[in-house]
C-alpha cells in the first residue's frame, strides 16, 4: 500500500491552477418542463419533451450560452421516496402501479447549478421514454435536436408554453454546448450529426461526454442490438471523460471516438479533442440519481473513489471548465491538453490525451502503413536494436488474450517488447524524413507528440510507471540530451474494472526541450529503453504539432 | 373506410368516409405507428413499436385475428400477395412474414433506421427508406428463401428520408426527407433520383394522388404542402388548425380512392382534417379520433354486411 501511495503522489498535481468549479456570482433559479408523449417523425414511439432548466435569475442580462445535458440508460421506475431503481418496465415510459418515474435528468444538478451561476442557461433532458431498450442512441440524438427546436420556440418573441416569454431572446442558440453521459454520450454525438445534416441551425460549439458508449463501432460480442451509424465529433471542440473503474461501459468505448479524432476531416478549426482518463472514477457517481453504485464497484489494483462529492467535483471541474472554455472563452484549456497540473479539487490522477485538428499536424506515423513499423508513413526507414517492434491493429493488439486493448478497430499501434534476446540497450529509432533517409524541416511546429500505453504484460512494472528516454538527431549528427518520458507523463500498469485496459495517453514534449539539434533538418527521434530492464508498450500517432491555441 | 392509428391512446379509429363518423375504435398494442392492408383488403396489419408487436385485424369486423412478436421497434409495414414486410427501425433490418401462417421467413439487413417501406407490384420489389443511412434499400422478394442475397440495390437519398410512397403505376417512388425538407423522385426502373423539390414544410408524411400528379406532404406547423409533381414545384402550402403547444405536427396523409379528398392526421389536435384536392382548400370537416393520430390509411369502401367466412375468422 505504501508503494501505491507513492505512485499516487507521483501522479498527482504539484501546483494549484485556476479552478472552474468555483461558484459564480449570479443567483440561480430552476424549473421543470414537460410536454408529454410527443410523436416525432424520426422516432417510432412518442417521447416526453421533459427536462429541467437552471438559469440566472436575472435573465435581463441575457442572452446566455446554452448548455444541454443528456443522461444515459438507467432504470426508469422506483418506489416513491426511494433511490433504488427497479430496472425496467415492459412498455416505456409507463411505470407499474405504485411506482414513479426516476428523474434521471435531475442527477446533474450539482454541476448545472454551478454553471448557471456563471451566466449559462443549462437544461437537462429526461430520456426515460428511450431507456430500457436495446440501443436507442440515434433516437436520443433526434430528441436532443427536438428539445433545441422547442428552445428555439421558447426563445422567439412569441415564446410558448410552459414558459411564456420569460426566455424570449435570452438563450444564445448559436453558442451551445452538449454533455452526454453513458448512452447519452453517443446520443449527443448523434445530435451533432443531425444538426449538421439540417444545415447547422444550431451553433454547437462543444461536446463533452462522460463514460460514453460507441455502439457505432462496438465489437462487444454481448451487445444485443444491431448498432447504429458511426458518430464522430467533427467540427466542434470535444472531450471525453473515461472513468478507469467504469463497471458499466467497462471497455471504455469512448476512447474509440477519441481515436477517430486523428482521422476525421474537418472544415472548421481549430477544434481541440481531448480524452481524460480519470483514475479511480466510476460510472454512476457522475449522476446523483444513479444509485446504487456500479455493479461490482471495484477496480484492479487501484483505489476506487467511494466518495460521491469527490467524483462530482471531477464532473464539475471538467464539464463546467469545458463549457466555460469553449463557449465562454475563458482560459481553462489546461484542463484538456494536460500539459500542466490539474486543479487541487481533482484529487486523483488524470491521464490526458489531446489532439488538434489533424490538418494542422505533421503526422509521422500512425502505424497504418503497409511497411510499418520499419518505415513511417512518410517513408523514412526506422531502426531497432534489441527490441521486438510489431505493428498491431484491433484484436491483433490483444496478445495474449484477454489482454486489454479496446481501442477503435481502426486504431493501429506498434507494440514494443524489450529486450529481444540481445544485450545492447534497446531502442526504436523513428526516421522523420522521406524515403531514402533525408532530413525534414519541423521548425514550424512546437511540440513532439505521441500516444503510449503499457501493455498488460508482466515485463512492465506493476506499481511504478514504465519509463524510457527520448532524444532527437539532426542531419549534421548533432544529438539532443536524453529526456525521460516520465518528466511529462506516467505510463502506469493497466488497471480497470473486471479486466485491465491499455488506454493510450498523449505525451507532448516541447521541441525546445530537445535543444541542441537543428529542427530545420531533423532526421530521427530515438526512443531508448534505458530506464527499465524490460517492458512492453504500445506506441501510436507519432506527430509534430503546432503550439496549442 | 379510413383507418387511423392513434399512437397515444393505443387505438385505431375506423372512420366511415361516407359519413365521417368513427365506426369502430379497436384497441391496439402499444403506440401503433404504421398500417398496411393485404392486397384484397381483408386484413389490416398494424405495427406497435413500443411493444415490438404486429397485430392483424379482420377488416370486416375490426377484430384482432392474429399477432406476432417481432424485433426492435417495428415501424413501416407493407404487403405483397403472400408476405408482410416490416421495417425494424432499431435493428436495421426488414422482417418478412408469411401472410398465411404469420411465421417469419427472413430477416434482411438493410441500412440504419429503416422507417418507411412500400411494395411495387409492377416491378415486384420492396423499397425501404433508411432514415439514418440516407438511402433506400431495394429488396427482390423472389430471392427470399434462396441462397441469393435479397438486397439488390441501394439508392442514395440524402437528408434523412422519413416517408416513401410508390405511384400507382409502380414505377416511380417519392421520398420526403426531413433534415433539409425535400421531396425526391426515384425512377425505380433506373434506380436513380431524377428530381428533387425543396419543400416549405419540415416533412413527416407523404401521400400521392392516384394519377400521381400531386403529392401531399404534411409536417410541422402543422401544414400540408401540395406539390405539382409534373412541374416539380409547390402549388400551395396550407396551415392546419394549430395546437396549444409550440411544435404542432401533422404526421401523415392519405388520398381517397377517387383522388378528390386528402385525409390529414392533425396529430397534435387529435383530429383528421380533410383537404379538397380539386381546390386545395381545407374543408370544414374535422373528424375527432384518438390521441395523437400518427398514420392514416384509406381502405376499401364500407361494407354493410360481412360474409360468413369473414365473421368466422
Amino acid at each position: 500500500m505504501r508503494r501505491l501511495a507513492l505512485l499516487l503522489a507521483s501522479l498527482l498535481p504539484l501546483a494549484a491552477q485556476a479552478d472552474p468549479a468555483a461558484a459564480g456570482p449570479l443567483t440561480v433559479a430552476t424549473q421543470d418542463y414537460k410536454i408529454a408523449a410527443v410523436p416525432m417523425p424520426t422516432v417510432a414511439y412518442p417521447i416526453d419533451i421533459w427536462g429541467q432548466v437552471w438559469y440566472p435569475e436575472d435573465l435581463a442580462k441575457g442572452p446566455y450560452p446554452f448548455v444541454f445535458l443528456l443522461h444515459g440508460n438507467h432504470g426508469i421506475c422506483r418506489a416513491p421516496g426511494s433511490m433504488v431503481d427497479l430496472g425496467t418496465t415492459s412498455f416505456p415510459p409507463n411505470c407499474p402501479p405504485g411506482q414513479v418515474q426516476t428523474p434521471n435528468h435531475a442527477g446533474y444538478d450539482y454541476l448545472a447549478r454551478r454553471l448557471a451561476s456563471h451566466g449559462y442557461i443549462v437544461a437537462s433532458m429526461n430520456a426515460n421514454a428511450i431507456n430500457v431498450r436495446a440501443n436507442g442512441n440515434p433516437e436520443r440524438g433526434q430528441v436532443v435536436v427536438e428539445h433545441l427546436r422547442y428552445w428555439q420556440a421558447w426563445n422567439s418573441p412569441a415564446g410558448g408554453e410552459p414558459f411564456g416569454t420569460m426566455f424570449s431572446g435570452k438563450v444564445d442558440l448559436q453558442n451551445i454546448g452538449l454533455m452526454g453521459h453513458s448512452r447519452g454520450g453517443e446520443g449527443v454525438r448523434a445530435a451533432l450529426e443531425f444538426n449538421r445534416q439540417a444545415g447547422r441551425p444550431f451553433g454547437i460549439k462543444g461536446i463533452i461526454e462522460i463514460g460514453p458508449v460507441d455502439f457505432g463501432r462496438t465489437t462487444s460480442p454481448t451487445l444485443v442490438t444491431t448498432g447504429n451509424p458511426v458518430y464522430d465529433a467533427a467540427d466542434t471542440a470535444w472531450s471525453v471523460i473515461l472513468p478507469s473503474c467504469d463497471a458499466d461501459v467497462s471497455d471504455n468505448q469512448g476512447m474509440r471516438a477519441f481515436d477517430r479524432a486523428f482521422q476525421i476531416t474537418e472544415t472548421a478549426g481549430p477544434t481541440p479533442k481531448s480524452q481524460l482518463y480519470i483514475l479511480g472514477a466510476n460510472h454512476n457517481f457522475y449522476n446523483s440519481e444513479w444509485t446504487p453504485e456500479d455493479p461490482g464497484f471495484s477496480c484492479i489494483d487501484f483505489p476506487i473513489i467511494t466518495d460521491r462529492p469527490q467524483q462530482e467535483a471531477i464532473g464539475t471541474v471538467y464539464v463546467n471548465g469545458f463549457m466555460r472554455t469553449y463557449l465562454g472563452g475563458e482560459k481553462f484549456q489546461y484542463l484538456f491538453h494536460g500539459d500542466s497540473d490539474q486543479p487541487t479539487s481533482i484529487r486523483t490522477p488524470v491521464a490526458h490525451s489531446y489532439a488538434e485538428t489533424p490538418a494542422r499536424n505533421l503526422l509521422i506515423d500512425n502505424f497504418q502503413g503497409a511497411f510499418s513499423p520499419m518505415n513511417t508513413l512518410l517513408g523514412g526507414p526506422n531502426a531497432t536494436g534489441n527490441i521486438a517492434a510489431v505493428r498491431c491493429i484491433d484484436t491483433g493488439c490483444r496478445n495474449p488474450p484477454p489482454a486489454a486493448w479496446r481501442h477503435d478497430p481502426g486504431q493501429a499501434a506498434v507494440r514494443l517488447d524489450w529486450p529481444d534476446g540481445g544485450t545492447g540497450t534497446p531502442y526504436y529509432a523513428i526516421h522523420v524524413g522521406p524515403d531514402g533517409g533525408g532530413p525534414r524541416d519541423v521548425s514550424a511546429y512546437a511540440l513532439f507528440s505521441f500516444r503510449v500505453a503499457a501493455a498488460f504484460d508482466p515485463k512492465n512494472p506493476v506499481i511504478e510507471s514504465q519509463n524510457f528516454s527520448l532524444r532527437m538527431v539532426d542531419a549534421t549528427g548533432a544529438v539532443s540530451k536524453l529526456i525521460p518520458v516520465t518528466n511529462y507523463k506516467a505510463i502506469p500498469y493497466p488497471t480497470g474494472y473486471g479486466f485491465r485496459r491499455s488506454v493510450l495517453r498523449t505525451v507532448r514534449i516541447p521541441l525546445a526541450d530537445f535543444a541542441g539539434v537543428d529542427f530545420k533538418q531533423l532526421t530521427r527521434v530515438d526512443l531508448i529503453f534505458d530506464k527499465q530492464p524490460q517492458g512492453a508498450l504500445f506506441l501510436a500517432d507519432v506527430l509534430f504539432a503546432p503550439a496549442r491555441p | 373506410m379510413l383507418y387511423v392509428a392513434n399512437q397515444n391512446s393505443n387505438t385505431l379509429s375506423v372512420v366511415n368516409t361516407a359519413t365521417n363518423a368513427v365506426a369502430a375504435a379497436p384497441a391496439t398494442s402499444f403506440s401503433p405507428a404504421s398500417m398496411a392492408l393485404s392486397p384484397d383488403g381483408a386484413r389490416l396489419y398494424v405495427s406497435n413499436p413500443n411493444s415490438n408487436q404486429i397485430l392483424v385485424y379482420n377488416t370486416a369486423n375490426n377484430t384482432v385475428v392474429g399477432s406476432f412478436a417481432i424485433g426492435q421497434t417495428p415501424l413501416g409495414i407493407t404487403t405483397d400477395a403472400t408476405r408482410v414486410y416490416v421495417a425494424l427501425h432499431a435493428n436495421a433490418a426488414v422482417a418478412v412474414f408469411s401472410a398465411s401462417t404469420l411465421l417469419q421467413q427472413a430477416n434482411i439487413r438493410v441500412g440504419f433506421g429503416p422507417s418507411a417501406i412500400a411494395y411495387s407490384q409492377a416491378l415486384n420489389r420492396v423499397y425501404v427508406a433508411n432514415t439514418l443511412s440516407n438511402s433506400v434499400s431495394v429488396i427482390d422478394p423472389t430471392r427470399i428463401g434462396t441462397s441469393a442475397a435479397p438486397i439488390i440495390g441501394s439508392i442514395t437519398v440524402p437528408d434523412s428520408p422519413v416517408a416513401l410512397t410508390i405511384a400507382a403505376d409502380g414505377r416511380t417512388a417519392w421520398v420526403a426527407s426531413s433534415a433539409r425538407p425535400t421531396l425526391a423522385r426515384i425512377d425505380l426502373g433506373q434506380g436513380t433520383v431524377d428530381a428533387r423539390i425543396q419543400l416549405p414544410v419540415s416533412p413527416a408524411g407523404l401521400a400521392l394522388s392516384p394519377d400521381q400528379s400531386r403529392a401531399y406532404v404534411t409536417g410541422y406547423g402543422p401544414q400540408v404542402a401540395v406539390v405539382d409533381t409534373r412541374a416539380e414545384s409547390v402549388l400551395k402550402t396550407t396551415a392546419l388548425p394549430g395546437c396549444p403547444q409550440v411544435r404542432c405536427l401533422a404526421m401523415s396523409a392519405a388520398v381517397s380512392a377517387d383522388g378528390k379528398l386528402v385525409y390529414i392526421a392533425n396529430t397534435s389536435l387529435n383530429q383528421i382534417s380533410v383537404l379538397n384536392a380539386e381546390t386545395n382548400e381545407l374543408t370544414t370537416t374535422r373528424i375527432n379520433v384518438g390521441q395523437s393520430p400518427r398514420a392514416v390509411l384509406v381502405g376499401p369502401a364500407p361494407r354493410t354486411t360481412p360474409s360468413a367466412a369473414e365473421v368466422s375468422n
